[in-house]
């Protein structure tokens, strides 16, 4: 009888530590971008000057990077969405999912996960500077910027749309 | 003094029924526990830095403090329930407000539940059970 119990809790607990049958992370199933799109988020966090540079010392400072994937800085979060990949969300729909994380979640992710005191915790300037990073590394920078610095590389969509970019901001970290 | 509380610690324990009963549905926390956070290091937390390599440390040592009660230590088990629990727990709340190593979450979600539950379950049982345990030692010729 000890055996049998000993044998199940060893083989239970095996299977669960060797991750046999316990499904994956949510992020697991977006594809990661290729290492063009790579580059080019590279060059566009560095084109983005002060702004850009501030939202990626925030990025790390906030503990984004805990719970989100940007493979341009190496960021390799599996809990949150992807924030390299976002289609049509522009530094704007950003900002509003890192103040309001729960209003619009991507399917398959877990709803309160994400903290909502962001905007309580960051001044509204480095929630621009964080939105703006994000939206550097996935080539969505808000119309007018781009405008400004005669119309960057991006290529990417521009809708106002909240696609995929839901609950993305930044979350799981603190400071 | 602490050679004789290691003594004890290390050495075969036949509970009573009734403690034997409190610490059995203790174990069956810890291990619920144990496998939750095994699995949730396999569904995202792997790459939470610290926080992750502690979910897997986690189910391992909750393997291991089930294996003690199943082998008659049920002193070690009780430690080592408490040295599992308690600091998890703590740690879940901490991360659930100023943040854990870094590391903060929104809410508690399903998964998270299941964990609080058990290891609360598991504290409480297994401090009756040792005290079950303390009362039958001191009642004892």
């Amino acid at each position: 009888m000890r055996i049998v119990l000993a044998a199940l809790t060893i083989l239970v607990m095996g299977c669960a530590i060797a991750g046999i049958g316990m499904g994956e992370a949510p992020a697991e199933g977006q594809p990661a971008p290729g290492p063009a799109e790579v580059v080019a988020a590279k060059q566009r966090i560095a084109a983005g000057g002060a702004t850009t540079a501030r939202g990626r010392e925030l990025f790390e400072e906030q503990g984004c990077d805990a719970c989100h994937s940007i493979a341009a800085v190496g960021a390799e979060g599996k809990l949150g969405p992807r924030l390299d990949t976002l289609d049509d969300d522009d530094a704007e729909d950003i900002a509003e999912s890192i103040t309001e994380p729960r209003e619009d979640i991507v399917d398959g992710f877990p709803v309160n996960l994400m903290p909502d005191d962001y905007a309580q915790r960051m001044g509204d300037a480095d929630v621009q500077a964080l939105a703006a990073f994000v939206a550097a590394a996935s080539g969505t920078e808000a119309e007018g910027e781009e405008a400004d610095e005669g119309g960057e590389d991006s290529g990417r969509g521009r809708g106002r749309g909240r696609g995929r970019g839901g609950n993305s901001g930044s979350g799981g970290g603190e400071d | 003094m602490l050679l004789r509380m290691l003594r004890r610690l290390l050495a075969p324990t036949r509970p009573d029924p009734i403690a034997l009963l409190l610490l059995a549905l203790a174990a069956l926390c810890v291990f619920v526990a144990g496998v939750q956070h095994a699995r949730l290091f396999h569904r995202g937390y792997a790459e939470v830095e610290i926080v992750g390599l502690l979910f897997f440390m986690n189910g391992i040592g909750s393997a291991v403090v089930v294996l003690t009660l199943i082998f008659d230590r049920a002193w070690m088990f009780v430690l080592g329930a408490l040295s599992i629990c308690v600091p998890s727990l703590v740690s879940i709340a901490i991360s659930h407000s100023s943040g854990f190593l870094g590391f903060r979450e929104g809410g508690y979600d399903a998964d998270a539940l299941v964990i609080v539950v058990a290891e609360i379950a598991a504290v409480i049982l297994a401090s009756l059970g040792a005290a079950a345990l303390l009362a039958r030692a001191r009642s004892a010729p």
